[in-house]
């Protein structure tokens, strides 16, 4: 089920330390035998100080900043919410931490009940403030149907993007300074960039291309867009988790003590799209099974085995019964053309117009950027090489 | 398989839908050998009493293959709501007869200032007799109803009851024939427990 | 023994949900995808829920496959008003999946088409949907199309309806309806005195409380802002309604 090289030939090798191989696209390893995601690991949690003490002094003078700077507005931070553990546990950890979020959710009209659930008991409990976004929802699905028509991975690129920019310009509009991500690369390991490509260039491209509504509520993120809140409104990304100690088990195990909180199966499940294009469009279309992030991850740290997480990574991944039904009512075509989309010869991110080559070339200025906390470190990484 | 009588009257889209959610193999028809084939047979309704009962009678092939899966075939058969209604003799609320699979008559709510007509709601119900249609069921099981005429208590028939100031029959069963007055394509997992033990039974 | 009802009230507009104040279009949020909603609504096990098309209503057009596609996700009972002009209408929406069709008080203008409709589905699938206020000393009947109250007579009204065979009665207190300032009890219980047709409540439901005193007049408890936003002033999010979440007893699973 993992993503196969054009290049493999004859033995496959295993990263020492996580259960990435030559099979992967983007894996290499070093004359030790760990590969790139691990030593990238390693480098961010070097420099952030991950779990140590400085990483916690150096996250409490962020704290302290963030109240300060905040401290004659209604709140001091934004915190994206989509009902899962992540930003669940976050909004716990900033209510403990004395700060005043607004949470920020990004609604794509594709979300289940549980996260729905969720985010109501536990904003509800803690007594934070919701703003939503909601997309207008034959909107919403004209874009995700030019993805699919487009043949490409990136199912989610307006969800992820449109979060994205909901939260900057929410942050921008209440004038507030910080926005938290529930981001760990610890649990979640870092995305190859091979199946995760979005930004506001590839959208509107496949959507000029594949869609056929205009875009009136979608919040699309251009790049003047994005210069404009990086270097008009300043505003700062914090991943709290790069700097502490996180375990997801023992964040479900808080949040479903102190919120009646639901845990809804696995990454990025809580939302229907999102559950679609993990269980069924990636694996059966791209051969690609991104669970392997999320378990290299847990072998890297040690909460899996090897052999355990190849043993899950065999088989598949599991189909919310109805959920393909559900996802043609959407998209409105019938089962045989769901079954005709998904044999055709997959597309790549690469062959479409993309802001990539640009980023590629103000690689200095985003380095700048990231060090500011101005984009997160890891959108550097990932994007400006 | 499950087959679900299509004659024009009643919500069988609904059935379908719960049946398929169960992955239960249903079938909406009004095919002859389509319902003889079938394990089991579900007879919907919504409506008024000789509304359904004229339907019935201008489909004269369609009500001998019914009437021969039930009387003669033997193999189980579920009535809901109104047509489980339609499985009696007659009824106050019209003139033509019913089915007469079960020997009670229909009759209407009296009208009352505590009785609220129509009989609309989810609404506690009381198991009277053991059966394999309530497996799993818990104690305190309610359903959706919404009628304004039922089939009295009777002790030859009734197996489950409920309440709307007087008590009725929420349930029966005369030898392989069950009827329900409520909707279980409409009471959640209730309603799907009665529908999956109903396939049970019928498919063995 | 019975279960009082709490029901989300929806409104549709060109296809999408949408939540006005006063059922003013020029005040309204957008909710999101009616599909979506209602799957949402099925998974919290709800007792039923009443969708209004206001598109539906102006323009007589009424939005079948979009009717027949939300059906497919519900298994409890659903009720559809806006725009229904003949018995067709009315038979179509019951066989695409719905239980019960609703008229609003404009429709009283048409009793033919009342009895037909009642005659041929049963009184149960027949709900009459008032709007009404507070004017004059009186509570009158509000025309939701024209934005304006009548100078009909709510009791006058409600004999009407009774006498005409509806087998359940939606009633909207427009002033409250958006408030978050609870239900229009005075005006609930007057109503519930004077008829035995089953009553659901509608307008400024906020919680658990306000629920409770609609149940004791023997009412059922209609709802819409509390279900598709956190709290009064805050983001759309579809949620369930006030405190009964811990009362599912059963689930798919079982």
């Amino acid at each position: 089920m993992c993503q196969i090289s054009s290049t493999s030939k004859g033995q496959v090798q295993f990263c020492k330390r996580c259960i990435y191989s030559s099979k992967n696209v983007g894996v290499k390893f070093d004359v030790t035998g760990v590969c790139n995601f691990c030593l990238q690991v390693d480098s961010l949690q070097n420099q952030f100080g991950t779990g140590s003490d400085r990483g916690l002094k150096e996250l409490e003078r962020i704290l302290l900043k963030i109240k300060k700077m905040g401290r004659n507005q209604k709140y001091d931070c934004v915190i994206g919410v989509s009902g899962g553990t992540d930003s669940s546990y976050l909004l716990y950890l900033a209510k403990e931490w004395g700060l005043r979020p607004l949470a920020v959710h990004y609604d794509n009209t594709w979300n289940s009940s549980i996260a729905t659930l969720n985010i109501a008991s536990v904003l509800n409990a803690l007594d934070i403030d919701l703003f939503t976004h909601v997309v207008d929802n034959k909107e919403a699905d004209d874009i995700f149907k030019a993805f699919w028509n487009a043949g490409v991975a990136e199912l989610e690129a307006s969800t992820d993007l449109g979060y994205a920019y909901t939260l900057r310009k929410v942050a921008a509009k209440k004038k507030i300074k910080f926005i938290l991500e529930g981001h760990s690369f610890i649990t979640e390991g870092i995305t190859p960039l091979n199946r995760n490509y979005f930004d506001g260039k590839y959208i509107s491209e496949i959507h000029n291309r594949f869609g056929t509504l205009p875009i009136r509520t979608y919040p699309l993120m251009t790049f003047s867009r994005f210069m404009k809140s990086i270097l008009k409104e300043r505003i700062i990304f914090i991943r709290p988790y790069w700097y502490i100690e996180y375990s997801k088990e023992n964040a479900n195990q808080i949040l479903t003590k102190n919120f009646g909180w639901k845990y809804y199966g696995g990454h990025h499940l809580e939302n229907r799209m999102s559950a679609f294009l993990h269980s069924v469009y990636l694996p059966g279309k791209f051969d690609t099974d991104l669970r392997i992030n999320t378990l290299a991850a847990q072998v890297r740290t040690g909460k899996t085995s090897r052999e355990q997480a190849l043993t899950e990574l065999s088989s598949r991944p599991h189909v919310e019964f109805g959920l393909i039904k559900y996802f043609c009512k959407r998209m409105n075509i019938d089962e045989e053309e769901f079954e005709r989309v998904m044999k055709l010869a997959p597309h790549s991110w690469s062959e479409f117009p993309t802001y990539r080559p640009l980023f590629k070339r103000l690689r200095l200025i985003f380095r700048v950027f990231a060090y500011f906390n101005l984009i997160p470190m890891s959108f550097y990484k990932k994007y400006c090489f | 398989m499950i087959s679900i009588v299509d004659y024009g009257v009643g919500n069988v889209g609904a059935i379908s839908n719960m049946l398929t959610f169960l992955r239960i193999e249903n079938k909406i028809t009004s095919h002859k050998d389509q319902i003889l084939e079938s394990n089991g047979m579900i007879l919907p309704g919504v409506g008024s009493f000789d509304k359904a009962m004229s339907k019935l009678n201008n489909q004269l092939a369609l009500l001998n293959t019914i009437k021969f899966f039930a009387e003669e075939s033997k193999k189980p058969v579920l009535g809901i709501c109104l047509g489980m209604q339609i499985m009696a003799k007659e009824s106050s609320e019209g003139i033509i007869p019913g089915l007469g699979w079960v020997n009670t008559q229909i009759c209407k709510f009296a009208n009352s200032y505590e009785v609220k007509i129509p009989n609309m709601g989810w609404r506690y119900v009381r198991l009277e007799k053991k059966d394999p249609l309530f497996d799993g069921l818990p104690f305190s099981s309610k359903f959706y109803f919404s009628h304004s005429y039922y089939m009295p208590l009777d002790q030859r028939y009734s197996i489950m009851t409920s309440e709307n100031v007087e008590k009725f029959s929420a349930a029966f069963k005369n030898e392989n024939i069950y009827g329900v007055q409520f909707h279980p394509e409409k009471s959640h997992a209730y309603g799907m427990k009665i529908l999956s033990n109903f396939a049970r039974i019928s498919n063995g | 023994m019975d279960e009082r009802r709490i029901i989300p009230i929806l409104q549709l507009e060109n296809g999408r949900f949408v939540k006005t104040k006063k059922f003013d279009l020029r005040n309204k949020t957008y909710i999101g995808d009616p599909i979506n909603t209602l799957r949402i609504f099925n998974e919290f096990q709800l007792d039923e829920v009443v969708i209004l098309d206001i598109t539906a209503s102006k323009l007589k057009k009424i939005s079948i496959e979009l009717l027949r596609d939300i059906a497919s996700e519900c298994f409890m009972p659903l009720t559809y008003g806006g725009g229904i002009q003949n018995l067709k209408d009315a038979e179509n929406i019951i066989s695409v999946g719905f239980e019960k069709i609703s008229f609003n008080s404009q429709y009283l203008r048409n009793s033919t088409l009342i009895s037909e409709t009642i005659r041929s589905l049963g009184s149960q699938a027949v709900v009459c949907s008032i709007d009404y206020g507070w004017l004059d000393g009186g509570y009158r009947i509000f025309d939701h199309l024209s934005r304006k109250f009548t100078n009909i007579e709510l009791e006058n009204y409600l004999l009407q309806c009774t006498d005409l065979g509806f087998g359940e009665l939606i009633i909207t207190n427009i002033q409250r309806e958006g408030s978050w300032e609870g239900y229009d009890i005075e005006g609930i219980k007057k109503i519930c005195r004077l008829t035995s047709v089953p009553i659901i409540a509608n307008g400024g439901a906020v919680n658990q409380t306000d629920a409770q005193k609609v149940f004791e007049l023997s009412a059922d408890a209609g709802v819409s802002s509390s279900v598709l936003f956190l709290k009064n002033e805050s983001g759309v999010l579809v949620n369930f309604p006030f405190e009964r979440r811990n009362q599912l007893e059963l689930t798919y699973n079982d």
